[in-house]
């Protein structure tokens, strides 16, 4: 009966989903009943104001390679039509790992004639071409390795923003871009972009970033900046990305415990995607990839090293990939164990809609 | 088609093929209960991010490799939200640890020793006073090792229940307003927080503040206070408070909660990390001025007497060899994890020393204290 319970609670989350399955249907159900009929205006309605996208995902996640769990997730977003130019969106994940919901975006979102737009709300703080590509459209499962810092000091991560961006010639991307955005470890930081395409396809991307940070009785100015380099095409994929910046973490440590000096990191990451086979709607791709984070150089302390091999199977909106991240990391503080590896091994089908 | 069919196998195969094991050994736990905490970095961020709101993040929580439980931590305590190091509670949902769903992993970032809270707690149960259980353990976060925390049970419904006693309202003394002192009649609410059922009901509260400032006779204050006050637990309370210099345990820092099996309100302290602290600063008077009630009920000779009684009790028990012996045990009890914490070590050499140091001053104001109040 416990079992039951637990198992219908792990449900729970894609009977929400399910319950919302009807606002997708497809305006050309037809139904020879009056009342079908009715439904289906109503329908057409609905999908006329809001549009709904997302995707199911199962994972398979081994840390240290040895010790796995599978859980579920499901993304729903809905975005209402635009109306003057204005349009809300709203993101929830729903998850079997603690069986709750999210809100990873509610945003107002305002587009002129002339390409400009803004976007004021709760959503990612985007930093680096991994915070400015959705789940869908990253190669790889999860970010890279160096975005994980980057989260843990906050350069990146969920936060009231206030966007304002020029539309760039390609829809994915924009030209330029200018965020404030404001956190309770972070009070306020101002992040800038900008983007650029190459006549050979490739395109690059500068952020930076300039803002302040809590520390144990003080505040301190803190700044990162990345640079992304890449380019996608049907035979295959590259990005190369240098980010480096002040680590407020460790230089509150440093602040409060040690010295007072300033703590910085740097990282590059690279990654190399080749399509075994790719006819368009499907496709076999094979990835690799390295990591370096080097970290307050003066001490050797805190630094990593990864490596990174993946498959991933491509059709239509079904994607199957196996990814292989090794990485090691001497430790942070002086201890005995001056080593340990944050090396993790994942699966993932998902299934956009 | 085949060799699409073989490689969709391969890739499901560790889907089929999970499998548990824990990653940390004893060695790891430097022979003091084990507390790892997992946290996502975007939910790790997220934790930062909100740090005020005390946002939980969702985190897998394991304990001394037995209990194992995918929940939620937020961030804990009030001053030390600044700090470097900081507190987590720890929810484990629908699951119990020692009979209970919440656990607090306490930095304690005022004591470098963190035998305060364990000794302070021994001397309130000595005395009669329901008490946190609380240990010392090593955490680590994402397997990095913090240091050494106290693993305690936080104070709040589940608390009482778990202690068998059955309570209604509970009220926390907050923010050092918690004196009963006329500024805060009107403000009750920066004085105390409610953790009671439904809407704020500081009912007792008010009843307390009523007697203390209609009623000037104070054998009658307290005769009617006893009605609903537990006036034994509030003198066994403020006795160890007194005797271990828990100055920041008049105001602020402990708990009021309406038992309903002896219709009164009891005293449960909390928050112990300062005990023992700046002992040249206080002396025993200018603490027992520091709560409205107590120096109410000082004024009546019974109850005068009990105090005294209570404090020469704890001094006759504890004396300072025995309180200084406590920390020794503490210390090598906590010491291999100690040195290699990254922020206690460096405080070694001087955090034991300094409290000892503190222990034997107060002892000797606390007896003179009881030298000019004779039984």
């Amino acid at each position: 009966m416990p079992n039951t319970h637990a198992l219908l609670r792990r449900l729970l989350p894609f009977s929400c989903l399910l319950a919302f399955s009807p606002m997708i249907a497809r305006a050309d159900i037809t139904s020879d009943s009056n009342e079908a009929e009715d439904d289906t205006i109503k329908k057409n309605q609905l999908t006329e104001k809001v549009k709904l996208e997302g995707y199911v995902r199962s994972m398979f996640e081994a840390e240290n390679f040895k010790d796995g769990e599978t859980f579920h997730e499901a993304r729903l977003e809905v975005k209402t039509k635009r109306r003057r130019g204005i349009r809300a969106n709203v993101e929830l994940d729903f998850r079997t790992k603690n069986d709750d919901i999210q809100v990873n975006e509610a945003l107002l979102d305002k587009k002129w004639d002339s390409g400009m737009r803004m976007k004021i709300g709760y959503d990612l703080k985007r930093f680096g071409l991994e915070y400015e590509e959705s789940r869908l459209e990253r190669p790889t499962i999860e970010r890279s390795y160096i975005y994980r810092r980057l989260e843990l000091f906050n350069y990146t991560g969920r936060e009231t923003v206030l966007v304002v961006e020029k539309e760039g010639s390609n829809a994915e991307f924009h030209d330029w871009s200018v965020t404030a955005s404001f956190s309770e470890a972070q009070n306020f930081s101002l992040v800038g972009n900008w983007q650029h395409d190459f006549d050979n396809g490739v395109r690059y991307g500068l952020w930076v970033q300039g803002g302040t940070h809590k520390i144990q009785d003080d505040v301190i100015a803190v700044g990162s900046i990345a640079n992304s380099i890449w380019k996608r095409d049907s035979q295959k994929i590259f990005q190369a990305e240098l980010i480096y910046g002040m680590d407020p973490n460790q230089t509150e440590y440093e602040s409060v415990f040690d010295d007072d000096e300033r703590v910085y990191f740097a990282g590059l990451h690279t990654l190399y995607g080749h399509y075994i086979f790719n006819d368009g709607e499907e496709s076999l791709m094979g990835q690799g990839g390295l990591t370096v984070v080097a970290h307050d150089q003066r001490k050797t302390q805190y630094n990593s090293l990864g490596g990174f091999l993946g498959v991933r199977y491509d059709l239509d909106t079904l994607r199957i990939a196996l990814n292989a991240e090794l990485i090691g990391t001497n430790s942070p503080i002086d201890l005995k164990k001056r080593t340990y590896d944050e090396s993790t091994l994942r699966l993932e089908a998902l299934f956009a809609f | 088609m085949l060799s699409k069919i073989s490689l969709l196998f391969a890739l499901s195969l560790p889907f089929l093929s999970s499998c548990k094991g824990l990653r940390f050994n004893e060695e790891d736990s430097y022979g003091l209960r084990l507390v790892t905490l997992d946290i996502t970095p975007e939910e790790y961020g997220l934790l930062n991010g909100q740090l005020l709101s005390k946002r939980p993040a969702q985190v897998e929580i394991r304990v001394a490799g037995e209990f194992k439980v995918f929940c939620s931590a937020n961030y804990a305590g009030r001053s030390s939200l600044d700090a470097y190091r900081k507190s987590y509670d720890l929810n484990f949902c629908e699951q119990k640890y020692n009979k209970r769903s919440s656990y607090r992993l306490s930095a304690q970032f005022i004591d470098k020793t963190l035998a305060r809270s364990l000794i302070g707690y021994e001397i309130f149960k000595k005395m009669g006073l329901e008490v946190p259980k609380a240990e010392l353990a090593t955490a680590y976060i994402n397997r990095k090792y913090q240091g050494v925390y106290l693993f305690m049970e936080t104070v709040d419904n589940e608390f009482y229940k778990s202690h068998q006693i059955s309570t209604r309202e509970l009220y926390k003394a907050q923010y050092g307003n918690a004196s009963f002192r006329t500024d805060w009649a009107s403000r009750l609410s920066e004085a105390f927080d409610y953790d009671g059922r439904g809407e704020d009901n500081f009912t007792y509260l008010q009843e307390i503040y009523k007697l203390l400032y209609n009623e000037p006779q104070p054998e009658v204050f307290a005769q009617k206070l006893d009605s609903f006050f537990d006036t034994e637990s509030f003198l066994s309370y403020m006795a160890v408070a007194l005797s271990m210099n828990h100055w920041d345990g008049f105001d602020n820092n402990y708990y009021l909660a309406f038992d309903t099996d002896k219709k009164k309100l009891i005293t449960t302290p909390w928050d112990l990390d300062r005990i023992w602290e700046k002992p040249n600063e206080y002396t025993p008077d200018n603490l027992l001025i520091r709560n409205e009630v107590l120096a109410r009920l000082l004024k009546v000779e019974s109850y005068h007497k009990n105090f005294v009684q209570k404090v020469a009790q704890i001094n006759a028990e504890y004396p300072p060899e025995k309180l200084v012996e406590l920390v020794k045990t503490y210390e090598a009890q906590a010491k291999k994890a100690y040195s290699e914490d990254p922020i206690l070590s460096r405080y070694q050499a001087t955090a034991y020393v300094e409290l000892e140091e503190n222990i034997v001053i107060w002892d000797a104001k606390v007896k003179e204290y009881l030298s000019r109040n004779p039984l």
